[in-house]
């Protein structure tokens, strides 16, 4: 899949583009809205755009009217600090397909564009496997070994998260609004404590020991 | 005491009314003696005497005026005389010098007795001036009196005092008073009536005035501005170019509240934007410390908190505006409520505190529901923060009068009676040292906008609670309807609600 970027600000334009070139797309990025509006309209280059609603010379909403007039019909999701319901409907009425309000987590816009892109299913394996641990995404059932695991909603969606990405350390304020989308006062510790149940349901009877702690950081699990 | 201007106006106009025709009515009867009327009267009477005094001189070159008829009576006026005196009507006297009556006129002899020697006793007493009348005062009535003498040695006539009764003229004046009595009610009627019209039509601009004013509630009205203000330049008209310049200039600032809130959104996000994707891109980085890892957990979860608080500062700014947005749909309250439940229990874990479901009933509503959701969150969050170790948190879900209604009840610390009516205030917090204890706590504007978005809703949130037995909220949406719980969970989305009653 190849995605534009329209996006102004270099740190937000090259996080974005390196967090999708993980994913194994091809990311382009352009810095304003008059030559993002060039590139874009170069023929069926793009499967998506990524676009900013505040940007130099061009603004968002405007780039976006433009190209949907030229017949530009790929999806487009919009970046914006505007999460004023008129805001939000003005750009889904100027012809955007989602859009994402800034300040926003990674996995939030990656969610999206898998969600825009519309990826048949089968390729997106609606089950997530390790070593002898499935997650099946489909029927919410979980299994090691064969063995069923019975879990509560929050933390199957914890668990879930810590599948998707494994090897990789998840800190607690990720795993938090992935699993809740709220913030909770500083020192409640709702991730520890969910971690002790999944320790207890996924780990307990098993030697090998899935669910690692990195002190002060969050949660891993990995072989 | 009365409300209405218009009403005061008649009242004020009717008492100066009222004042007016008495004091018109009183000064005409006190200035009467002044009158034209009364001034003729002593003419009159002057020339009386006059006349009479001509008519004895006259006598006087033909014979000796009196005669001794009766030594018991005196001597009295020739029978001539006495008969050419007649001609006067009125009251007529001549006395000699020791102030005996020679002749009495017969319209005073008609006198009551004692009004008779009353008039004898002060003929002797008045200045004899042709050109005064004097006012004697009688039983049964008032009487002007001019005296002349005439001291011819020949006669014993002293004395002429002619008189005239007053009480014709005092006649025409008791006439125009009873009329003016008898009209006053009539011209205070007519202009109470026009002074009520008078003040309708000077009150019905500022009625209309009102009603425009009351209409114009929030920022979303205020591009509104008063009918009426015309060139005209009455007193009506410049207090509605007034009212329309002051609306004009909260149009202004609410406009700037507005533009700010915009520009805020984008100059506090976007960094905020920039720094969340810099730790996130140094967290995915697979080659940092454990303490570096760390230091970007920390410095991420200051992040989200700090996009939080802006977040939360501006969904005030626009409620103030009166646009707190809502993006609503069917919303599941017992789905919702159960999902709560679940993280309630989480959170009450460390502390023992046992988390229960009282009551939940199959309720939806037309709402917000991420919003919702933030609400009960923030709601069992406190519950949880302030219970002791052991405590419960009870959740429940019911109906009344078409109105869904959410309790979480804790067994806490509860709050003061004095501070419950602040509780919803931006930025308080039941005691300072307290929640500082634990690190540091919530932002402070989490139940002010739980209560926003409970009032977006339609709907309240109320707290009821006890010092030392804990604390009650309560939250009521309007519009609840009750799913058919009997075809529950697989076909929920294809039931069709029925209201609750």
């Amino acid at each position: 899949m190849r995605i534009l970027v329209i996006e102004d600000d270099p740190i937000v334009g090259q996080f974005v583009k390196r967090g999708l070139e993980e994913q194994n797309w091809t990311v382009d990025l352009e810095a304003d809205g008059e030559s993002g509006e060039r590139t874009a309209a170069q023929g069926d280059t793009y499967d998506l755009i990524i676009l900013d609603m505040r940007l130099p010379g061009k603004d968002g909403l405007s780039v976006l009217r433009t190209l949907r007039s030229r017949g530009f019909q790929r999806p487009v999701l919009v970046l914006t600090a505007q999460d004023a319901v008129d805001a939000k409907v003005q750009t889904l009425r100027a012809g955007a397909d989602d859009y994402v309000t800034k300040p926003f987590a990674f996995e939030e816009l990656l969610a999206r564009i898998e969600a825009l892109s519309r990826r048949p299913r089968q390729l997106t394996s609606p089950r997530l496997e390790l070593a002898g641990l499935v997650v099946d995404l489909d029927t919410r059932e979980v299994t090691r070994a064969g063995a069923r695991i019975e879990l509560t909603p929050k933390e199957f969606k914890v668990l879930e998260y810590l599948m998707r990405h494994p090897g990789r350390v998840m800190s607690r304020t990720l795993i938090t609004e992935y699993a809740w989308g709220y913030h909770f006062d500083p020192g409640t510790n709702i991730v520890d404590v969910v971690i002790t149940h999944l320790r207890k349901k996924v780990d307990a009877n098993h030697d090998q020991k899935l669910i690692g702690t990195v002190r002060g950081v969050g949660y891993v699990i990995k072989e | 005491m009365i409300q209405s201007i218009r009403a005061r106006v008649t009242l004020l106009f009717l008492l100066a009314l009222l004042i007016s025709v008495v004091v018109f009515a009183g000064g005409i009867w006190i200035g009467r003696k002044d009158s034209a009327y009364y001034r003729e009267l002593q003419r009159y009477v002057q020339s009386q005497a006059e006349l009479a005094v001509r008519i004895i001189m006259q006598a006087e070159t033909r014979g000796p005026v009196t005669i001794k008829r009766d030594p018991l009576i005196g001597e009295q006026l020739t029978p001539e005389l006495a008969s050419a005196m007649e001609v006067i009507p009125d009251y007529l006297l001549v006395l000699d010098s020791t102030g005996r009556a020679l002749y009495v006129s017969e319209k005073a002899r008609a006198l009551p007795e004692e009004d008779l020697s009353t008039l004898l006793e002060r003929s002797l007493d008045i200045e004899a001036d042709a050109t005064r009348a004097t006012l004697l005062t009688l039983r049964s009535g008032q009487i002007f009196l001019s005296a002349r003498d005439e001291r011819d040695p020949a006669t014993s006539i002293e004395r002429i005092v002619a008189g005239s009764s007053t009480s014709t003229t005092e006649e025409i004046w008791r006439d125009l008073m009873r009329s003016m009595l008898m009209l006053a009610p009539v011209v205070l009627l007519l202009g109470g009536t026009a002074a009520y019209l008078i003040g309708g039509v000077a009150v019905r601009p500022i009625g209309s005035i009102i009603s425009e004013l009351e209409a114009i509630t929030d920022g979303r009205s205020l591009h509104r501005r008063l009918g009426g203000a015309d060139a005209k330049g009455d007193e009506l008209s410049r207090l509605t170019s007034t009212l329309n310049a002051m609306i004009g200039r909260l149009e202004n600032s609410f406009g700037g509240l507005r533009r700010f809130t915009a520009d805020a959104s984008h100059e506090l996000k976007t960094p905020l934007t920039v720094l969340r994707a810099s730790i996130e891109r140094a967290m995915m980085a697979k080659r940092g410390s454990n303490e570096q890892m760390e230091y970007l957990e920390e410095a991420l979860n200051e992040v989200t908190r700090m996009a939080d608080l802006v977040n939360s500062l501006l969904s005030l700014a626009r409620a103030d505006e009166g646009r707190f947005d809502l993006v609503r749909d069917v919303v599941l309250l017992d789905f919702m409520l159960r999902d709560i439940a679940e993280t309630a229990t989480i959170l009450g874990e460390p502390k023992g505190i046992a988390v229960e479901v009282t009551e939940c009933e199959a309720l939806t509503v037309e709402g917000d529901a991420p919003r919702l959701r933030q609400l009960l969150l923030n709601l069992v969050e406190n519950a949880i923060k302030y219970t002791t170790v052991g405590g419960t948190v009870e959740l429940a879900l019911s109906s009344d009068q078409g109105a869904a209604v959410l309790t979480v009840k804790d067994s806490g610390m509860g709050i003061a009676a004095a501070d419950l009516p602040f509780i919803f205030e931006r930025f308080w917090r039941a005691d300072r040292a307290r929640s500082r204890k634990s690190g540091r706590g919530g932002t402070g504007l989490g139940l002010a906008i739980s209560q926003y978005i409970a009032q977006a809703h339609g709907g309240t949130l109320t707290a009821q609670s006890r010092l030392g037995r804990g604390s009650t909220f309560t939250l009521t949406l309007p519009g609840a309807v009750c799913r058919d719980v009997g075809r529950s969970d697989t076909t929920r989305d294809s039931t069709a609600p029925t209201r609750v009653a």
